[in-house]
């Protein structure tokens, strides 16, 4: 009972912090208290202070207004990836696992060719050859991330197809698309959530670190990745102030989804009848 | 000499969202020593959970009150340190599912020395020697090879046997079985029952069992209790209890068996559901006003048993 | 017409090794009819290839030789719309009632899909109103329709699939060891609720199972399988009380002899 009570507070805690950002990004416009794109060179690289409460940067901006603006971009971004790759990696996915035979070998044959590219690497090279917008970005990331959910959902897909509810489905005489709409997908469900909610916390990482590379979200956009590499990085004696801020940012906001997905796990995982010793 | 185990008024309940759930209630009663006892009963019945709370092996949400005194010990509450000194070396557990009891990517060999070094210091080479002794003991005829396999190398019964040796590998003075022949086909069962009765015949170890088989039960134990709800509602002598059944229910389980004319017990009657006396009341087809208002207590038997039913006070 | 099911010479291998080198006849050649409103009782151990015989006629499995006539059609040959009507006529209950239902679908939805699956009833109302005539009819209350599966006990799982195959108004029932994994006083409720059924509806039955115990209770026909083979096919009283072939005494002698004793 305790230990049960001690996750929901968990569940609870991370669920308002990630609710707070969320909310935060959408309600950005209200919340900012100065145009996060005005340029102001006389108040350059101010210390915090009762008008600017994080100071500005090396153009003048408001600090404050950049972070509270800063998540939209790149939660947006993520959110479409990983959502973009889970598609693919379901799809892709089904048709494996629910096939088998030659259709599976030749998707696990393709599955393994990507797993064995690098990730960030690739990524980085698809963004500085295409063009530097979103939908490249988009389309990096779901090139480097379908896998994992591609080979997720083939496994989980061959594990119900295999139990016995299919092959009474088949008796009863349910064609192929209704058993996998109807039974296939529903007995997966838990799982791809779970795979969404770690995905998504590395990806929302992965957006960052292309920003912070400068090939992510392009400034004069403001975005934390961007904040806390360009002109922070050459400021970073002289103002320290401008990095802590967007930073703590990503930590929290993949944090809090990572913690998420663990909460997740533990409390839709129903196989808990461990044996103890009393 | 081996003394005998002692239940008193042992209770097991699983704390859920509905409140406590009852899978042994307050049940007392003694396994003799040098005797095979029987337990059977339905599942559900908390026959099982009461077996495995000798050696305080239950599901982490389970909670147990009462006693168990095993000679000088308690079980219930000694440390579990010192508990796990008398499992496997006093009382021996022979497990249900044998092909899920054995790891599948160790040896043989090493398994079964495993559990031979894990009580008394013996070196490699000696446990090596007694495994294939004891391998030989429980027929099979080239142990050597057989302790080079692997437990999915094996068939049904083969697996039986081998859990069955490894539950005696340090020679317990007790053992429990459980379910022993669960899903198993008669040839497989036959196998079974002869590989037990061999271990008591040779080890001289009392023994208790298990078990939803009535046939086997007949056949194999000195005497029967009979669970139904947590509590014992029958015990006697084997024979006392298959051929002549006292309690409605025993009589309904027995007559419910192919060779007996597969009659099966009633379903619950509604109308009795909510109820404050003997749990089979809903289902007794012998049952009184009184049965639902008053828990019948033990009867003695002339036979000697013991029955918890008004119909025999 | 009296025949139901026919089996002719059926036949399935399976090979295995890197060349394919291996082969198994898990099935070999087995041949038996089934009589409308009879029950075929098939008996054998485990591995005997009982199992795959039924996925066989399931058409789960394809055969490597032989047919299969269902009233005179071979089922191999049926188009999409006559296999989903084959489908509903011959119907299959599993071991293991828990399995064969989908876990994530209340009892409700699973029973609905079924009537959904062959556009059976006129509308939701009318097929809730067979589901509820038909629980009655194998002595289920209305209120485990809003249960999941693991929230029913081993015998109301099996009279639910039960009634799920008799939605569909089935001919004939393939029951693949349906009371193996009950309880005793469980199995003798199922196998009396079976035998009503039959006696009611004039179902056809094949009965598999490895206990030749329980087909001398319900069987009018007993075949027993030895590793893949069909050994012995006679009347139940034939088979169990005079068999001929050494493997079904050997059975009968298990059941009725342990040890050197028999059972009183």
């Amino acid at each position: 009972m305790t230990r049960r009570k001690k996750q929901n507070l968990q569940l609870i805690m991370v669920c308002s912090i990630l609710l707070a950002i969320v909310l935060m990004t959408i309600f950005a416009p209200w919340l900012a208290p100065y145009d996060p794109l005005e340029v102001n060179m006389d108040l350059r690289l101010l210390p915090p202070c009762c008008a600017h409460l994080l100071g500005t940067d090396a153009l003048g901006r408001d600090v404050l207004s950049r972070v509270i603006y800063g998540g939209r971009a790149s939660l947006l971004l993520a959110v479409a990836a990983t959502a973009c790759s889970m598609g693919v990696g379901l799809v892709i996915g089904i048709i494996a696992g629910y096939c088998g035979g030659i259709v599976d070998g030749i998707i696990t044959a393709i599955s393994n060719i990507f797993q064995g590219l690098p990730g960030m690497v690739l990524m980085i090279a698809l963004v500085g050859v295409l063009e530097r917008n979103s939908k490249s970005i988009i389309l990096a990331l779901v090139i480097t991330s379908w896998v994992g959910f591609s080979r997720l959902v083939r496994g989980e897909v061959m594990k119900v197809k295999s139990e016995m509810y299919i092959e009474g489905m088949r008796c009863l005489g349910s064609g192929h698309l209704r058993i996998i709409l109807r039974h296939v997908l529903p007995n997966i469900r838990t799982n791809v959530i779970l795979q969404f909610t770690t995905r998504l916390g590395r990806v929302v990482l992965s957006v960052a670190g292309l920003s912070y590379l400068g090939l992510g979200i392009q400034p004069p956009t403001p975005d934390w990745g961007e904040m806390v590499s360009g002109t922070a990085r050459r400021y970073f004696r002289s103002a320290p102030h401008l990095l802590w801020a967007p930073g703590l940012c990503i930590i929290l906001l993949t944090l809090s989804i990572n913690l998420l997905g663990d909460l997740l796990r533990d409390r839709l995982d129903v196989k808990q009848d461990s044996v103890k010793e009393l | 000499m081996v003394p005998d185990i002692e239940i008193q008024h042992l209770s097991v309940y699983f704390d859920t969202a509905q409140g406590p759930v009852y899978a042994v209630n307050d049940l007392s009663t003694i396994f003799r020593a040098g005797r095979i006892s029987g337990v059977i009963g339905e599942s559900g019945s908390g026959k099982s959970v009461m077996g495995m709370s000798l050696l305080r092996l239950l599901p982490n949400t389970a909670r147990v009150t009462g006693k168990c005194f095993f000679g000088p010990h308690e079980l219930y509450s000694m440390p579990l340190r010192q508990l796990r000194k008398l499992r496997g070396a006093a009382i021996g557990l022979i497990p249900q599912n044998p092909g899920t009891s054995l790891d599948p990517v160790m040896k043989l060999r090493r398994q079964l020395t495993e559990a031979i070094t894990t009580h008394g210091k013996r070196s490699r080479k000696e446990a090596e020697a007694q495994a294939a002794k004891l391998l030989q003991q429980f027929g099979f005829e080239e142990p050597e090879r057989i302790l080079n396999q692997y437990s999915f190398q094996m068939s049904g019964g083969m697996n039986q046997r081998l859990v069955s040796a490894l539950g005696l590998a340090c020679r317990p003075g007790w053992v429990i079985a459980d379910e022993p022949t669960k899903g198993l086909d008669a040839v497989i069962r036959n196998q079974v029952y002869t590989v037990l009765r061999q271990i008591y015949a040779e080890h001289h170890c009392s023994m208790i069992v298990i078990t939803h088989d009535l046939a086997l039960a007949r056949r194999l134990c000195d005497d029967i209790r009979v669970l139904y709800m947590g509590q014992i509602i029958e015990q006697g002598t084997a024979e006392e209890v298959m051929e002549h059944p006292y309690h409605p229910y025993t009589a309904g389980l027995i007559y419910s068996l192919p060779s007996r004319g597969m009659v099966p017990i009633p379903l619950p009657d509604p109308n009795r559901l909510s109820h404050s006396g003997c749990p089979f009341y809903p289902r007794c087809p012998k049952a009184t006003a009184r049965c639902g208002k008053e828990k019948p207590g033990d009867y003695l038997l002339p036979t000697g048993g013991k029955v918890r039913c008004f119909l025999y006070e | 017409m009296n025949k139901v099911l026919e089996l002719d010479a059926v036949s399935r291998n399976f090979t295995s090794g890197i060349f394919r080198t291996h082969t198994t006849w898990a099935v070999d050649h087995v041949s038996f009819t089934l009589e409308r409103g009879k029950t075929f009782g098939l008996v054998g151990n485990s591995g005997c290839g009982k199992t795959t015989l039924s996925r066989i006629i399931t058409r789960v499995l394809r055969p490597t030789s032989g047919s299969i006539r269902f009233e005179g059609e071979d089922i191999a040959r049926l188009d999409r719309r006559q296999c989903k009507t084959y489908h509903r006529r011959v119907q299959i209950i599993f071991q293991n009632p828990e399995a064969s239902l989908d876990p994530s679908m209340r009892i409700r939805d699973s029973l609905l899909e079924a009537m959904a699956i062959h556009h059976l009833g006129e509308s939701k109302e009318a097929r809730m109103e067979k589901i509820r005539a038909t629980l009655r009819q194998v002595g289920l209350p209305d209120y485990l329709l809003s249960r999941y599966p693991h929230q029913i006990s081993g015998g109301e799982g099996q009279r639910l699939v039960i009634c799920r195959a008799l939605l569909l108004e089935p001919e004939v029932l393939l029951l693949d060891e349906p009371t193996s994994m009950l309880d005793v006083s469980v199995q003798a409720s199922i196998m009396n609720l079976l035998r009503d059924l039959q006696q009611e509806l004039g179902l056809t039955y094949l009965y598999i199972t490895h206990d030749i115990e329980l087909l001398g209770w319900i069987s009018h026909t007993i075949g027993v399988m030895q590793k893949g083979r069909l050994v012995e096919v006679g009347s139940r009283d034939q088979v169990m009380d005079a068999p001929v072939h050494p493997y079904t005494k050997e059975l009968l002698y298990s059941y009725t002899h342990w040890e050197g004793g028999t059972i009183p």
